[in-house]
């Protein structure tokens, strides 16, 4: 008994022709098991596309994977790719924003069954060509969708739909697109490499003592690597320019310690009094004055009260810690220790370096950033000061503790 | 004031899970999902002058609101598009992607023969090579579309960057246009869900 269901849409008709193999059933509508003839009409296309079984599971799987391109326009294999070197029965492209062409490719191998054979009764050769406009596409999409709806035609055949897999959208660049950023980058990695081969090492020069004037002149600086902006360019600086604008700077004039005298010949000399508030000036302004520190510590009054100690203690600490995380990572492996000079408010007056790694990493602390800067600053009497160890240990955490130690009164 | 964890949330009508869950790496929606989610019902407003009220109402009649409670929340479903002006960064969820499908679905579905039409009139205009704003309804659906789009996506991100002429953002109307009507079939809201994670899925 040969069955015919018919799906229509305005511009597209499926025919499917069967035979039932559930005889048992003659009451409704028998499932079709069995294809012999499909037929798919296209409005506006004379010649309709005639096939068997395999046309028709072919152009079920095409449609419904170019459906699914259409909608997320990721081109999808099952539409349009070779399947084993043979072109798939039923292929679809794009070729215009509106505008789908459907290609059924002639069957090129041996029929077998009665129902191949009408393949060959298919009037175009080599290939048959139907440009489809998205609503005639459309149409066919719902011819198909409503065949797959029909539990009673082909039920082994269900829609099956399953998002793309990664690799097929990352397929859609050309692997010579895709691999020209990495080749790119590792040729001028390489060029690089050469032209930066043959340039000279940078000689290692290490700063020079400015002997322009002895007076101010840091007496460490020659030993220890003084940082930019510190004591040794500013000195010159007051050497250079004679005026009494940028002396002040260094040596605030309400304190009067130091001298200037311009020379008949345009020179400038600045000395120290020697009051005991210029020799806490020049320590503040010193990065590396540990000298200047001492002579600090020994001519001002020194903080032993605990109470004091430890609100002068916690106010450094969170003022380090702000300007340490503010710093570059720490590239040291061991502890820094310093001595720090500190006034009662908790700015840093001078330190020094107790060990050598404090000294060759000091510019990963926040110290020299935080030492009081001197400038419009008018100390008038030498302030008390508190003597802390200050340590930087590599993983982060910072120990202040006093000095000497706790102590005596100390409970 | 600590505020107390929110009540369990209510359960998601039964039928969203009609749509299978894609295989992610993640059970959220990835980018171009949003994306997409968000221009179509932004097409739809463009098509239908009531579009917002309609999609609120859709919710009721779709007894999704255990998924879009009201207006905020409607929006800020929509507002996890990237492109948006203010977009949101939670991410959406799957449940929430499946209401926004059954939602776009239903509407198109009620629109089937205006979008059937006007992509005829699409088809003529172009074979005729006439400009597009020639038949009134659909230069009224390319200007809304245009001005929704203007207004409500980021001008400095790249991907809204590259729609900056009238025609570029014509052609994407009209994109989604059709994908629309893809969505008013038998199995649409099948055929737009798996779409919608073509390429994503691992």
């Amino acid at each position: 008994m040969t069955i015919q269901r018919q799906y229509s849409l305005p511009n597209c008709q499926l025919v499917i022709e069967g035979l039932s193999q559930d005889t048992a059933d003659t009451s409704g509508r028998p499932p079709i098991s069995v294809v012999t003839h499909v037929e798919c009409r296209v409005a506006g296309h004379d010649r309709p596309l005639l096939g068997g079984k395999d046309l028709l599971e072919s152009l079920v799987k095409a449609v419904s994977a170019y459906a699914q391109e259409y909608l997320s326009g990721i081109p999808h294999p099952a539409a349009h790719l070779k399947h084993r070197g043979i072109p798939e029965l039923v292929q679809l492209q794009r070729i215009d924003t509106n505008l789908h062409r459907l290609t059924v490719q002639p069957q090129i191998d041996n029929p077998t069954g009665k129902d191949k054979a009408k393949l060959y009764q298919m009037p175009t050769t080599p290939a048959a060509q139907l440009d489809l406009t998205t609503v005639q596409l459309f149409d066919m999409v719902e011819a198909v969708d409503q065949f797959f709806a029909d539990a009673q035609t082909l039920p082994e055949l269900s829609l099956n739909l399953t998002p793309l897999s990664k690799r097929f959208a990352a397929a859609q660049e050309p692997i010579a697109k895709r691999a020209l950023p990495a080749a790119l980058g590792l040729s001028s990695l390489t060029v690089a490499a050469i032209a930066l081969f043959y340039m000279p090492n940078p000689p290692n020069r290490r700063p020079q003592p400015i002997t322009a004037n002895p007076v101010l002149t840091n007496p460490l600086a020659s030993a220890t690597p003084s940082p930019p902006g510190s004591a040794a360019p500013s000195a010159s600086t007051v050497a250079v320019n004679p005026s009494a604008s940028v002396s002040s700077t260094l040596v605030s004039p309400s304190a009067s310690p130091a001298s200037v005298a311009v020379s008949p010949s345009g020179s400038l000399s600045v000395s120290p009094v020697g009051s005991p508030s210029v020799t806490t000036s020049a320590a503040i302004a010193s990065p590396s004055g540990s000298q200047k520190l001492d002579t600090l510590l020994s001519t001002a009054p020194e903080i032993i009260d605990p109470g004091k100690l430890d609100s002068i203690i916690v106010a450094l600490q969170s003022k380090l810690y702000k300007g340490w995380i503010a710093k570059p990572p720490q590239s040291f492996t061991t502890n820094l220790e310093y001595r720090v000079g500190v006034a009662e408010n908790g700015d840093i007056l001078g330190f020094k370096f107790a060990n050598d790694a404090a000294l060759t990493y000091v510019k990963e602390t926040p110290l020299l950033d935080l030492r009081y800067n001197s400038a419009g600053a008018t100390p008038t009497s030498p302030a008390p000061v508190a003597q802390l160890l200050v340590i930087f240990r590599p993983d982060g955490i910072l120990e202040i503790s006093p000095w000497n130690g706790t102590t005596a009164n100390s409970p | 004031m600590q505020l107390s964890r929110p009540p369990i949330q209510p359960i998601a009508p039964v039928f969203l899970d009609a749509l299978p869950n894609p295989l992610l790496p993640e059970a959220v929606c990835p980018r171009r999902t949003r994306q997409q989610l968000d221009l179509m019902l932004l097409a739809i407003e463009a098509l239908d002058l009531g579009g917002a009220e309609a999609m609120l109402a859709a919710a009721k009649e779709l007894d999704l609101q255990s998924v879009i409670k009201n207006r905020v929340s409607f929006w800020r479903l929509r507002a996890t598009n990237p492109l948006r002006r203010y977009s949101q960064r939670r991410p959406l969820t799957l449940t929430e992607a499946k209401a926004l499908v059954f939602m776009t679905c239903h509407l198109a579905r009620r629109m089937t023969v205006l979008i059937r039409q006007m992509l005829l009139v699409y088809d003529q205009l172009l074979e005729k090579q006439l400009p597009l704003d020639q038949h009134i309804r659909l230069g009224n659906y390319l200007e809304r579309f245009r001005a929704h789009f203007r207004s409500r996506m980021n001008p400095k991100r790249t991907a809204v960057i590259a729609y900056n002429s009238d025609e570029k953002l014509n052609q994407l109307a009209m994109s989604l246009l059709g994908q629309l009507l893809f969505c008013t079939g038998a199995a649409g809201a099948q055929r737009f869900w798996s779409s919608l994670f073509d390429g994503e899925a691992s």
